[in-house]
């Protein structure tokens, strides 16, 4: 169960409800000795926050029309 | 709190085996992530008089101008933003392969790179703003606990 709920929350993250900076403020609150699919379901939350503001940037590269 | 992140927060305090060095590097890359996001967000809110709304490489807010941020510095800024997170897609993707022992994702030294890229457009394009150079400053040093943690020369 923990998982399938850790693996829910790249989703959160793209559709806006849940935040990289709350992750973090988890994170540095957390007890030491995750596990390696725990840390991997944080990657992936890493993976999807990292996704949306790629787009974002792109979009911003584009020169002035 | 919202609850899930209160479950969130709960399962991470019950977590059992210890995986020291992957986890100091996935700490570390999610710290460099933020102080990344962050301040591109900062880049963001000088460029564009609503930065949630709008995009594109032409700056609304006339504050652009007194930290000397062109539509092309702008611009610039962006790609390079657009590269790291990029980068830091592959690095976290190759991480979560990794194991202790392996040697260490090469994408994590570009990553690395990347942040450190960044850090000195920053200081170049927009000198005036002490938040966003920070911030860079700050996703160097977490790529690089990331790169050491991980082993990475």
């Amino acid at each position: 169960m923990s998982l399938a709920l850790l693996a829910l929350l790249p989703q959160l993250i793209s559709a806006g409800l849940a935040t990289a900076a709350e992750i973090r403020a988890l994170m540095a609150s957390s007890a030491p000795g995750m596990t390696d699919a725990e840390l991997n379901a944080v990657l992936d939350m890493v993976i999807a926050s990292a996704a949306q503001h790629k787009a974002l940037a792109d979009k911003d590269a584009q020169p002035a029309a | 709190m919202r609850l899930h992140v209160f479950l969130f927060s709960l399962m991470l305090s019950v977590g059992c085996a210890s995986l020291p060095l992957k986890e100091n590097a996935v700490k570390g890359l999610q710290a460099s992530e933020l102080a990344l996001e962050s301040a591109q967000t900062i880049e963001r809110g000088l460029c564009f008089i609503a930065p949630t709304t709008e995009s594109g490489g032409h700056c609304s807010n006339a504050m652009a101008a007194t930290v000397g941020l062109t539509d092309a510095r702008h611009q610039a800024l962006a790609f390079a933003f657009s590269a790291a997170f990029g980068v830091e897609i592959k690095a976290a993707t190759a991480l979560k392969a990794w194991k202790a022992g392996d040697p260490a994702p090469s994408d994590v030294a570009t990553y690395r790179a990347d942040a450190q890229g960044i850090l000195l457009l920053v200081q170049t394009l927009a000198p005036g703003s002490a938040d966003l150079v920070s911030k860079a400053q700050l996703a160097v040093n977490e790529a690089a606990a990331v790169a050491t943690a991980l082993g990475v020369k």
